[in-house]
């Protein structure tokens, strides 16, 4: 499993709906300037929230030899009371000011430090305790806020406070959830409402809270919790979504105090409750999940592929995201070369364009050999080379804007002309949207197909020789008419360097509706052209001037020899049999006489799976598979059914 | 009797040995800063939102109770009299607002971390 940088091609869309707001304001304490610190890395890093859309006011520096914060944030030294209501008020609607927030917009508010407590109820302290923001004042301007959802991180002293003010404040339109580090009467612990929140949202538990120093374990990238040193979990998100929500980190957290700060004689001090509540508590029935961010899985289904649902790529069977990768035991086999009857190892890849770390990643591939009656339009037959194999699950937290990789082994059958492969990475949070197979309409979806087509370019020196191929592959290209129309091909630019020309031999299929058909499409390639060259070619299939499917041909120039040995019951040879081979869709027969040792020679051969029989015998005929670089040579048992039967009529 | 920075430490430290601080029920832990340099007499202390004048020349000693908590959190401040020794004790549930006079209290006496 790996890790890196998804494609430059994939978009963020919701990259920029989340905000962030983060105030301390008496900054008394190093430790709170490292807190606001590690908090812009975790949602910056793993939650992929902007650092432009970070907004810091920190309260002037006791000393102001503390570190600065992060570059890119949209950071406010010296923050007063003032600067407080006017950012609130900023994102308010109607603001016009630049922050406004819209209904698809999230805002996540992180309040620290000191806070009180007085008659008229809790407050934040500000400018160095010559001001308050009181509970009552903060919840005027959530009111006034009216976005998607609002979510509150209340660390200060005499939290507890600020929740039902906020709750009961919340636009009818926006859902909220808000976290208190203790009661209204209650102080906090540093160690509470910082550290150990983030460490929740982050998956990693700090084993030890105390420690200011105490970094998240973001550069962990997508390990496992355990293999990282200092960190240690239980799994924090309980719930099937596969992301950690604000009442699963809040549940955590408390049980984290349950168990480990209350007993610890190093924390004899703290004996605050947090409190959590929400608005609304479920959705249409259902438990609501309030999140910092939601992840969004793509593969993709071309390399210009920017996830956007439906995809618009020409050839969305090639994914860059699924395909066979053998160079592991198959060192000359290049990459999208499968090797048939073979355990494949396929490389698959997930990317995260949301505004989440999932926390856990589950695939599903699923193979299917289409045969040769059905294709790549219309419903497929599934015949006796499918496959279907789930990928484990994936316990690593995959951060926006990066991708995974890993790989996986599927057994592929040999005899199939046309197969798939489709994989999906989902998550909870991001369940698949479509059935599997909906590759364009789906973006947690990618599809791989395989059309091996290898073409010899070695010429027979006779042209009139019945017993080759060479020079030409024929490949039949299955359509079934959904809708009634006229259906072409359009056949794209052969790679380069790959000297084919093709061309089907009928121009078009004239079709009604549920009527099958058939394009048959000739690959040629000039004599003498040297075996080892390798390339792709697509072809789409388009009904009208729409295209409604298509597939890509793995093309390798390859030739073949194959002897095929007749013989009766005793072993011994026949020679004087005509022995005839064909390859599925290609309507030529070639066939060869067998010699006086009874073989019959072919070659040269366009490597492949083709039917071998004996002219006139009417046994079933033998399925072979002849490869370049190998001696293939099969054996056919002449049989006397005939000849007994005539001899019992008699 | 006039008294001296040593005085002063060695009165806070027999303090804190009998448990004297506390005053949290279990909930403590305590530590001891004391500015170095007396207060002149005529200061104005500013703690959290509460002024206290300094009656007369004295050190100043500050307890807190919830050691590494946020404010607002029970702590205790002492003026210590040069000239009697006679001890003002103030509770609050907040820092010296002024940065500079809370940096010039060195530490004292700090918790351990029992039990980690």
């Amino acid at each position: 499993m790996s890790y890196a940088n998804m494609s430059a091609s994939i978009t963020r869309p919701t990259a920029d709906r989340y905000h962030a707001l983060f105030f301390v304001g008496v900054c008394n304490r190093q430790r709170y300037v490292l807190s606001l610190i590690r908090w812009t890395n975790l949602l910056n890093q793993m939650y992929g929230y902007s650092l432009a859309n970070i907004r810091i006011l920190v309260g002037t520096y006791s000393n102001p030899g503390w570190a600065s914060m992060v570059a890119g944030t949209d950071t406010t030294y010296n923050a007063t009371r003032t600067d407080l209501d006017n950012a609130l008020a900023a994102y308010a609607a109607g603001s016009g000011d630049p922050h406004e927030l819209g209904a698809d917009d999230n805002l996540f508010i992180f309040t620290y430090n000191h806070g009180g407590q007085g008659a008229s109820g809790s407050y934040l302290c500000c400018e160095n305790f010559s001001t308050q923001y009181s509970a009552a004042d903060f919840a005027t301007r959530i009111g006034a806020i009216h976005c998607r959802q609002i979510v509150l991180l209340a660390a200060q002293c005499n939290a507890g406070g600020f929740v039902d003010p906020f709750i009961n404040a919340l636009w009818t339109g926006t859902r909220g959830a808000v976290m208190a580090g203790s009661r209204s009467d209650q102080s906090t612990m540093e160690a509470v409402c910082d550290k150990l929140f983030a460490s929740a949202f982050n998956g990693r538990m700090a084993q030890d809270a105390l420690d200011d120093n105490i970094d998240l374990g973001i550069t962990g990238e997508g390990l496992d919790v355990y293999l990282i040193p200092g960190y240690s979990t239980n799994r924090i998100d309980w719930g099937p979504t596969g992301v950690i929500s604000t009442r699963e980190a809040f549940n955590y957290v408390y049980d984290h105090y349950v168990n480990q700060i209350y007993p610890d004689p190093a924390y004899a001090s703290i004996d605050e409750i947090p409190l959590y509540d929400q608005k609304p508590w479920t959705d249409a029935g259902q438990p609501l999940h309030i999140r910092l961010g939601e992840p969004d899985l793509v593969m993709q289904d071309c390399s210009t592929d920017t996830g956007v649902e439906p995809s618009t790529c020409s050839n969305p069977w090639y994914s860059p995201d699924v395909y066979p990768d053998n160079t592991d035991q198959f060192p000359t086999a290049g990459i999208h070369e499968y090797v048939p009857a073979h355990h494949n190892r396929f490389f698959v890849r997930t990317a995260n364009r949301g505004t989440a770390p999932t926390d856990d990643i589950w695939r599903i591939m699923e193979v299917r050999g289409l045969g040769f009656s059905g294709g790549p339009v219309g419903p497929p037959r599934i015949d006796r080379a499918i496959e279907t194999s789930g990928t484990d699950e994936v316990s690593a937290r995959l951060r926006p804007g990066r991708a995974q990789s890993q790989y996986e082994r599927i057994l592929i059958g040999g005899d199939f002309g046309h197969g798939c492969i489709s994989a999906a990475a989902f998550c909870g949070a991001d369940s698949m949207s479509h059935a599997l197979w909906n590759i364009v309409a789906d973006n947690d979806q990618a599809q791989c197909n395989f059309n091996p087509a290898s073409v010899s370019g070695t010429f027979p020196v006779d042209s009139t020789s019945t017993n080759s191929n060479a020079g030409k592959l024929i490949v039949p290209i299955p359509v079934f008419a959904q809708q009634g129309g006229t259906f072409t091909l359009r056949i794209g630019k052969p790679e380069k360097d790959l000297p084919v020309k093709a061309r089907p031999q009928k121009e078009r299929l004239d079709l009604r509706e549920g009527q099958q058909g058939e394009f048959l499409l000739e690959i040629q390639i000039p004599p003498d052209t040297p075996d080892g060259k390798k390339g792709l070619l697509s072809v789409q299939v388009m009904r009208g001037k729409t295209a409604i499917g298509g597939m890509t041909f793995q093309i390798k120039t390859a030739t073949a020899f194959a002897g095929i040995f007749v013989h009766d019951s005793r072993g011994l040879p026949d020679s004087r049999a005509t022995v005839i081979i064909r390859r599925p869709g290609d309507p030529r027969l070639l066939s060869a006489r067998t010699n006086k040792k009874g073989i019959a020679t072919f070659g040269p051969l366009n490597p492949g799976f083709y039917f071998a029989e004996i002219k006139g015998k009417k046994e079933e005929p033998l399925r072979i598979h002849i490869t370049s670089g190998k001696e293939n040579f099969f054996r056919i048992e002449r049989s006397n059914r005939q000849k007994d039967r005539s001899l019992a009529g008699r | 009797m006039p008294i001296t920075l040593e005085h002063v430490k060695e009165i806070t430290a027999k303090t804190f040995s009998a448990g004297t601080y506390k005053r949290l029920k279990g909930r403590e832990r305590v530590a001891v800063f004391i500015r170095h340099i007396p207060l002149k007499g005529g200061t104005e202390l500013r703690i959290g939102y509460n002024t206290y004048k300094v009656e007369k020349d004295a050190f100043l000693v500050f307890i807190d109770l919830q050691h590494d908590a946020n404010f607002s959190h029970p702590v205790l401040y002492e003026l210590h009299n040069l000239e009697d020794g006679s001890v003002r004790t103030i509770e609050e549930e907040f820092p010296i607002a002024d940065p500079e006079l809370e940096q010039s209290l060195i530490s004292h006496i700090l918790p351990g971390k029992e039990g980690k």
